[in-house]
């Protein structure tokens, strides 16, 4: 199934109509497509953004093909299979996975109960994110973190949308395919994208999904329960998270994680102690082309070498 | 006169096995409520404490009950999953009226049929709960009331068609 089948399988009303008139090639190229209420769609690619008008070709902003709030009222209904109490935790978060591992991020108006966020109704706004796998794209990265037969406990560190979540997900399947247990602690379905109980994503043949689990229950109950070699997790940076970390490590499993952060001293403001526990540091960076490249180094922030990621 | 006498039990016996057949209709009717109420049952399961989304549910329930019911689920899944319709309510409409035919249900029975279409979906899960029993506690009452006037029709149209037939034997000898 491509991108644009995916796409138009959870469309409904004028979306579902204008998607299924519009050339496939602009959702291949997409990365992003932008539903607001009022407005034509808009397909944002990787040099430019176009607006979709009601025949499905490009047209200027604002023409006839304005969406409705009923439009994106539907949308998110068939997104979630009519059936939006099923995801409200999801919803609730201000996200949606869907099928092909891409997901909508969802605006609209806050239904607050007992001080956090419910339901998101009125939604005035979908912003869907294009997947786009990128297999064997952190290949070069492997072999800094492999070496003794034991896999290295690995940190991947960048600001958001340098990538970090594509490094990981590529790094496990590698590392599942050869034969190492993994247990991927999944608490916002972006790595597996799981949708319905199926991984839309290759995480490979060794890996099980702890799917919307907290990050910190989700690791210590991996390591309780699956006997995992290594546990992988999105995004760590919380007391809790540090604490399972710390235990994690002491029990002998490795750990394949991400951080926000730009340089090392942002990392140790972030993971405090829990920082001692990883041996390998991958830091993602963008050169001026937009082409990106990482920077390993050891505990001792000692520059292993420098890696330009394949995003072919 | 031999034949005569195998033609008027001919016709008793007929008239009244028509009787019995009228009267097995509202046992049909009956086993048609008791399995809605069990599909209702594993739906509120399904969504509730499963937390499966409806069309899912759907399945799940298809896979536990049988007769038209199953079908009609087996239909609304199916469309579910198609995205045809913008609301549950009209996927539910449509996989009963495909059934009907097959259904031994009354006007009565339909409108609580058609009601549980407007439960799927879009509410909470408290919600659809709530719903999914006060379902349950109408075809209760239906049942009940459909028991009471199938154990009347079971002992009266047997012998209502044996007496019609014992008529038609005086009219026509």
């Amino acid at each position: 199934m491509g991108i644009k089948e995916e796409i138009y399988s959870v469309s409904g009303g004028r979306i579902r109509e204008i998607f299924e008139k519009t050339d496939s090639a602009f959702f291949e190229n997409a990365e992003e497509i932008r539903l607001r209420e009022g407005q034509s769609i808009k397909i944002i690619m990787k040099n430019k953004a176009v607006f979709i008008g009601g025949n499905g070709k490009p047209s200027k902003e604002g023409s006839d093909a304005a969406i409705s709030a009923e439009d994106l009222k539907i949308m998110v209904s068939f997104m979630s299979g009519y059936s939006p109490y099923a995801y409200k935790e999801l919803i609730s978060s201000g996200f949606m996975s869907i099928p092909g591992g891409h997901r909508a991020g969802i605006a609209g108006h806050a239904v607050i109960l007992d001080g956090k966020v419910d339901m998101v109704k009125d939604i005035s706004s979908l912003n869907i994110r294009i997947a786009h796998e990128k297999k064997g794209c952190a290949e070069g990265i492997l072999k800094y973190i492999t070496g003794g037969g034991k896999i290295k406990n690995t940190a991947v560190v960048s600001p958001p949308g340098f990538g970090k979540t594509t490094v990981l997900r590529d790094l496990i399947r590698s590392i599942s395919n050869r034969g190492t247990n993994v247990s991927l602690v999944d608490e916002r379905s972006e790595i597996a994208a799981v949708f319905r109980g199926k991984a839309q994503c290759d995480i490979g043949k060794n890996t099980d999904v702890l799917d919307g689990f907290p990050k910190a229950e989700g690791m210590l109950m991996a390591l309780r329960s699956l006997s995992p070699q290594i546990i992988a997790c999105d995004e760590i940076g919380g007391e809790r998270d540090i604490e399972a970390v710390k235990e994690i490590s002491v029990c002998g499993v490795g750990l394949l994680c991400t951080v926000h952060g730009r340089t090392m001293a942002e990392v140790r403001n972030r993971l405090n102690t829990g920082a001692d526990e990883f041996d390998i540091f991958v830091f993602l960076k963008k050169n001026e082309k937009g082409g990106r490249y990482a920077c390993v180094y050891d505990r001792a922030e000692k520059l292993l070498g420098e890696e330009e990621l394949n995003d072919n | 006169m031999i034949i005569k006498l195998i033609g008027g039990i001919l016709v008793v016996s007929s008239c009244a096995a028509s009787g019995c057949i009228m009267s097995r209709k509202s046992r049909y009717r009956i086993e048609d409520i008791e399995e809605m109420k069990k599909a209702v049952s594993f739906y509120k399961g399904s969504v509730c404490a499963m937390g499966l989304s409806a069309g899912e549910a759907f399945r799940e329930t298809a896979l536990r009950i049988k007769g038209a019911v199953k079908s009609i689920f087996e239909d609304a899944a199916e469309q579910t999953e198609k995205r045809e319709f913008s609301d549950i309510q009209q996927i539910w409409k449509n996989a009963v009226d495909k059934n009907v035919p097959s259904l031994f249900l009354n006007s009565e029975d339909m409108e609580t049929l058609y009601s549980f279409g407007a439960i799927a979906g879009f509410m909470d899960r408290q919600q659809q709960r709530e719903n999914a029993e006060l379902i349950i506690s109408e075809l209760e009452r239906i049942q009940k009331k459909a028991g009471e006037k199938c154990a009347r029709e079971e002992k009266l149209f047997p012998s209502a068609g044996a007496l019609c037939g014992m008529l038609l034997c005086i009219l026509l000898f």
